[in-house]
Order: structure tokens, then sequence, then C-alpha cells
């Protein structure tokens, strides 16, 4: 070895010194997501892998589970534990998880039929359960990986499939507002396209104690184009977040559902299966956030 | 409810040990029941081959000789992995590859074939001299064994078999507790199922005969005990 | 109670050197990311000669990285939460759109040098504006720099694009296309 690769060496060493220990990549696993180029799940997966990287969770100690659909190949793009499940089922899994090993950040990942329709059900329970669960829909209205039918919440006059040549005729399921009323205690709603304030959201939802729901705005390149005209029509919800449901119900009605940002926020007790809360679930979301960033400055 | 206890330990033991899952059905009744009970049967550790360290993903379905690969559980360093419901290569990886489909195919059914079910495949009464054995599963055994006792009583040595493993069938061992008994398969359904799946499977003597009944009613021990006696009695005739 | 706000606008001021390379340092390795995930994306889809142009990018961007990493020596950088750079657009300048709207797995080498051109010039456009608006003299310098490294790389794919121009194929035949009735 020579003087230079001395020298070489130590300041790669000082690199690694000054630059943060987990980046997003060491979140992604070797496999090649089989999305179509453009889709806005991307932006999600870009999203979460740089959030569990600024909050520097061990990929081991990391679960992310899923149901069916195109959203749901998310688990297999990530370096951290994954179970890529049963149709409509996340939550049961990710329920399931959390009660054995409640010491693991465990999030749940899907799309709106996945989540809305079929596990319609799981969701409501979910929400009123108020395990600590990260539940991350990516809302693309519509099914893509079966090629383009109307899911739960398609527009009622949506008629590009050969089997709604009429649209649906129903009334859009409500993602926020179910939630709202099943009892979440923290909805927020983000924007593929956006995947940096997407961060911000998610990491939020991954701190908050209970029950998170994000609501991701997630474009279908291929089956729903005309969504690519949501990067001008997407919005800062600047009322929120509230902290009363009656607050939210009128914030989340009057918004054009379109609106990003925290909706709703509520400290309440955590389920556990007889297991004691540790003391960081006393703070507020923000204080155990500002905490993180006081330590990362330190 | 206690009756409940030993399968259920069993099931999740099975699990552990075949790296699966088990999913429990009760009467819907049971479902909405608590009941403290003695505690379930120690477990067997479950097998766990050691996960190699190294560079490269973790091989977490890597094709073994036994079936079982090897297997971490989340908070191990370096071990983390995707299971995921789409056919996969030996790292875990959607595989559309007909090579790993059939793979990973061969080392489940490995797995499902070698695997030592030890003795409770079956339950099983009576003498293995028996000339009649009633063969049944699941919720008609109580009634099968009561019948057993009353034709018992009269002077017929019966024995009874209600299978708790049907797949893999343990072929052999079945027709071994079978011996050169008349065989009657009793079962709640109307398409006598479980009777055609033994015949499928090879796995009953020539002349064994079916009592199959649907519900809602449920088969009693006087029409199995009276089945049979028929059974016996028509087997006399015509010799 | 709520999640730290986003920064506002006012506070888009690149206040020292540090704070450049941190975020020169993030546009890179998303820059990176970006191309890399295109490189997949194609190769999923049988676009060998995309896949090909988007991971000699992907390499090119991390060799970027690599260069910022240097220059930064022993520097302490700061620890910016993802949401918190101070980048002109939503994502980084580099990075961003995963949503593209111009992207197809159908698509031919010309129509990805475009997508490619379109990043860097934004890239370029950001080092001009940190190079006008830094605080801290230094960070103007050195933003300056960065910004000529990026009209070179511009240049080189305007240059790319030129001699495609000519040689634009038709998509190739999609044996399984998505299924949409007009």
């Amino acid at each position: 070895m020579t003087v230079g690769d001395d020298a070489a060496n130590r300041i790669a060493e000082r690199h690694k010194a000054s630059i943060p220990s987990l980046r997003a990549k060491d979140y992604k696993s070797d496999v090649k997501p089989v999305w179509c180029p453009g889709c806005g799940h991307f932006g999600v997966l870009a999203a979460l892998t740089k959030t569990l990287a600024y909050l520097e969770l061990p990929p081991e100690r990391v679960a992310v589970v899923s149901g069916i659909g195109c959203s749901s190949r998310l688990p297999a793009y990530l370096a951290v534990h994954g179970f890529h499940g049963v149709h409509g089922r996340v939550l049961p899994l990710a329920t399931g998880l959390k009660a054995a090993r409640p010491e693991l950040t465990v999030i749940a990942a899907g799309g709106d039929g996945d989540g809305f329709s079929i596990g319609g059900n799981h969701f409501l329970h979910a929400c009123r359960r108020n395990q600590d669960l990260t539940y991350i829909v990516m809302d693309n209205e519509v099914y893509g990986m079966t090629k383009g039918q109307a899911s739960p919440t398609t527009q009622p006059d949506w008629c590009r499939s050969k089997l709604t040549p009429h649209g649906t005729g129903m009334r859009r399921f409500q993602p926020a507002a179910i939630a709202l009323a099943a009892g979440a205690s923290f909805i927020a709603r983000g924007y593929a396209g956006d995947p940096n304030g997407l961060t911000r959201l998610l990491a939020a939802a991954i701190e908050h104690p209970g029950f998170a729901f994000v609501h991701v705005l997630s474009p279908c390149r291929t089956f729903r184009p005309e969504q690519q005209a949501w990067k001008q029509l997407v919005h800062g919800c600047e009322l929120g977040p509230a902290h009363d449901a009656a607050e939210a119900a009128e914030l989340i009605q009057r918004d054009d559902g379109l609106g990003l940002g925290v909706l709703f926020e509520q400290e309440i007790p955590v389920y556990t299966a007889g297991v004691t809360a540790d003391a960081a679930d006393t703070l507020t979301t923000n204080e155990r956030l500002a905490a993180i960033e006081a330590e990362h400055c330190r | 409810m206690a009756a409940c206890g030993h399968p259920v330990a069993g099931a999740g033991q099975l699990a552990g040990q075949l790296q699966t899952a088990a999913i429990g059905l009760a009467d819907q009744a049971r479902g909405q029941a608590r009941r403290v009970g003695g505690p379930a049967p120690a477990a067997v550790a479950p097998v766990h081959h050691a996960a190699p360290a190294g560079d490269g993903p973790f091989r977490r379905y890597a094709v073994t000789a036994d079936g079982i690969s090897p297997m971490s559980v989340p908070g191990e360093t370096g071990l983390a992995y995707t299971a995921d419901g789409l056919e996969h290569d030996p790292a875990g990886a959607p595989s559309s590859r007909a090579a790993d489909h059939k793979a990973q195919l061969d080392k489940r059914r490995r797995k499902l074939l070698t695997h030592d079910y030890g003795p409770d495949w079956a339950q099983i009464t009576g003498a293995a001299d028996a000339k009649l054995c009633l063969l049944t599963f699941g919720a008609c055994r109580g009634a099968v064994v009561e019948a057993a006792g009353r034709l018992s009583a009269a002077g017929l040595a019966v024995r009874t078999l209600a299978l708790r493993l049907l797949a893999p069938l343990q072929q052999e061992a079945l027709l071994a507790a079978i011996g050169r008994a008349r065989v009657l398969v009793v079962e709640q359904n109307h398409g006598a199922q479980l009777y055609h799946y033994l015949h499928a499977e090879q796995a009953l003597p020539a002349g064994a005969h079916s009592l199959a009944k649907p519900g809602p009613l449920p088969l009693r021990p006087g029409e199995i005990a009276a089945a049979a006696a028929a059974l016996m009695d028509s087997d006399g005739d015509s010799q | 109670m709520s999640p730290p706000a986003a920064p506002a606008a006012s506070d888009t001021v690149i206040a020292s050197v540090a704070e450049l390379l941190a975020h020169a340092l993030e546009l890179e390795y998303a820059s990176q990311a970006h191309y890399e995930q295109l490189a997949d994306s194609m190769a999923v889809h049988h676009n060998v000669d995309v896949a090909d142009l988007f991971r000699r990018l992907a390499a090119l961007s991390g060799q970027h990285a690599e260069d910022v990493a240097k220059h930064a020596g022993d520097m302490t950088l700061p620890r910016i939460p993802p949401w918190a750079f101070k980048w002109e657009c939503p994502d980084a300048p580099e990075g961003s759109d995963c949503l593209d709207a111009n992207v197809s797995y159908q698509m031919s080498t010309t129509e990805a040098i475009a997508v490619a051109l379109h990043n860097e010039r934004r890239g370029h456009a950001y080092y001009l504006h940190v190079a006008a608006s830094a605080t801290d003299a230094e960070a103007r310098r050195l933003a300056s720099t960065m910004a000529a490294e990026e009209a070179q790389h511009v240049a080189l794919l305007e240059s790319m694009l030129t001699a495609a121009g000519g040689s634009q194929r038709s998509a190739p035949e999609d044996l399984d296309p998505p299924h949409i009735p007009d």
C-alpha cells in the first residue's frame, strides 16, 4: 500500500463520518419494480425509503406488509422484513404482527381496491382499534394489476373500462371521512408526485402513537393518464391538522379531496396486547420528530 | 372446549416446524366462548437451519434436502427478507422461471412428505384383531366411538379409527391399522367425500362400505351401530 | 402537535458551503436513484437500449456524488430532514418527477435523452440560483463551479440529442399492451 492509498482511505473514512450512516438506498432491495415507468408508486417507494433513512430505523426492525395489487408489490422492493399477503388482508397481517412483536415498526401498504373494497371491513376496525401501525394506501382510483377496472374510489361516470361502459353510477368511497368516522387517530393525505412532502407525512405517521392512515394520491400512468393533471390540482390543506373530530369532519368534507397534509391528529390510548407503552409514547408526534432532529443536529 | 386445546396447540406446533400457517376453525358457538384450560402440551422447538452470514441476499428459501429452509425473525441484523405471495427464487424475489417454480414446489412437497407426524395422525380405539373398523374423521368421532361401545357390548369387537391428518395421507399406517377388519367409512356429508378420497389414494381394502349422511341432523350412534350390524349381517349372509 | 411545517418560501436561501454541499449531495443521490429506477423499469420492460442509457446516467450522477463527498472532506454536513431541503421545486431538481409525463416503457433513446436533459437543465438552474442567492461568498463561488460542471452535462446531452435525432426508431411492438378501450 502506498502513502497515497493511506491518504485516500483516511479521506474515505472522514466522508463516512460526515455523511448519514443510513441512506435511502440502504432500504431498497435488488428486486426491480415491475411498475410501469412513470407510476406514482415509485414516488411512494422513494419517500418511504428516505423517511426510514431519516428516522434511522434499522432495516431489520421494520416490517412492511401488503395485500395484492400493483402497490402491494412494495415490500419486495424494500430491504426490510416484508410480507406480500392476500388480497385485502394487509391489516389483519399487520395487526397480528404488531400484537406479537410490538417493538417492530409495522407499516401496512396497499392500494384503493385492496384496502377499500375487499379489505374495507378490516380498514374500519383497524381505525377504531388504534394499534400503533402506519397504513399507506396508494390510491389511483383503478384496479391496475387486472388491467384497469373501476375501484371504490373511481368517479361514478368513469367509463373507460369495458366492464363499466357507462360508469359505475355509484358514489365514491371517501377514505379520509370514513377513517375519521371509524375512529382513526391520525389521517393525512399526500401526493406521490411530491415525494419530499410525502416524507414529512410518513415521518409524522410512523412517529404517531396509534393507527396512522396516510392516503396517497398515486397516479396510474397507464390506465388513468388523466391523473397526470393532479400535479397542478393538488394543494396544501392549510387549515389542518384538526385535533377535534367535529372540526376534522368539516375540514375533510369542505376539502376537494386533493388537499395535502395532516388532516387530523389525536392522542388517544393505543391498543397493545398486554404490553406497556414505552415512555416515548407520552410525547406528541411533533415532540418526537423535534427530538429526532435535535439528535441528528447535535 | 378442552378438546379444542390439543388440536390447536398441535396445529401451532406443526406450523412452527413446517414454517407455515395454521388455520383454526371452530363451531360458531365455541368461537364466541372463553375458558381457561390446562397448559398446552409442551412445544418442540421448530427446526431452524442456521442462517448463513455472508454477502449477497439472505437465501430464505434455499433449496434443502429436508425441505426446511433457513428462517430469520425480525430483528436479526442482515437477515431481513420479504415473504412473497408470488412464486420466488431462493432469495425470495418473485420469479416466473419454470425452474424456480419446480424447485420451490418440490421443496415444499419434500418438507410435507418427509416430516415425522408421529402417532397423532389418527385416534384409534379397540383391538387390532377386531372384525370391524369404523373409519371416520372430525366431529363424527364421538358418535362413532359411542356406536362402537354399543356394538362391543353386543358382542362384536370393533376398532375405531378417526383420521386427524388427511394429507399427506399416512397410507401404510392406515392399512396396517385396519388389518383384516371389514371397513365402514362414516362421515357427515352428502357425497361421501372421505370414502372417495381414501379409495382414490388406494388406502382402503376391497369391500369397504360407506355411511354418509348430510346435515343438518347429526349422525347418531344408533344409526351407525345399525348400519354396522347390517353390514356384518350381510357379510355373514354372503359367506 | 402537528408535524414540522414545510420550509417557508423565504427560507430557501443557502447560507454556507456545508449547507450547499449537503444539498448537492442529496441532489446527486436523488438523481442517481431516479436514473437507476428508470433503468430498472426499462430493463423489466425489455427496453434494453434505454435501460443502458439510464444506467450510464446513473453512474454519472454517482460519480458526481463521489466528487461532492470528496469536496466535503472532513467537513460536518448538516443533517437535513428530507422535507426541509431548500429546493425551488417540490423535489430535488434532478430527482423529481418519478411521474415524468414523458416516460413510457416504449420510449426511444431520443425521448430518454430529452427526459435526462430536462433534469440536468433543472440541476444547472438550481446551482445558478444558489450562485446568485447564497449569503456566503464561498458558497456562491462553489455553486458557480458546480453550475459550470452541470452546463457541461447539459451540453453533452444536447449533443447526444442532436446525434440521435435522425435515428428515431418506432416504438417496439408490444405483444401485451394495456387494455384501454377507446
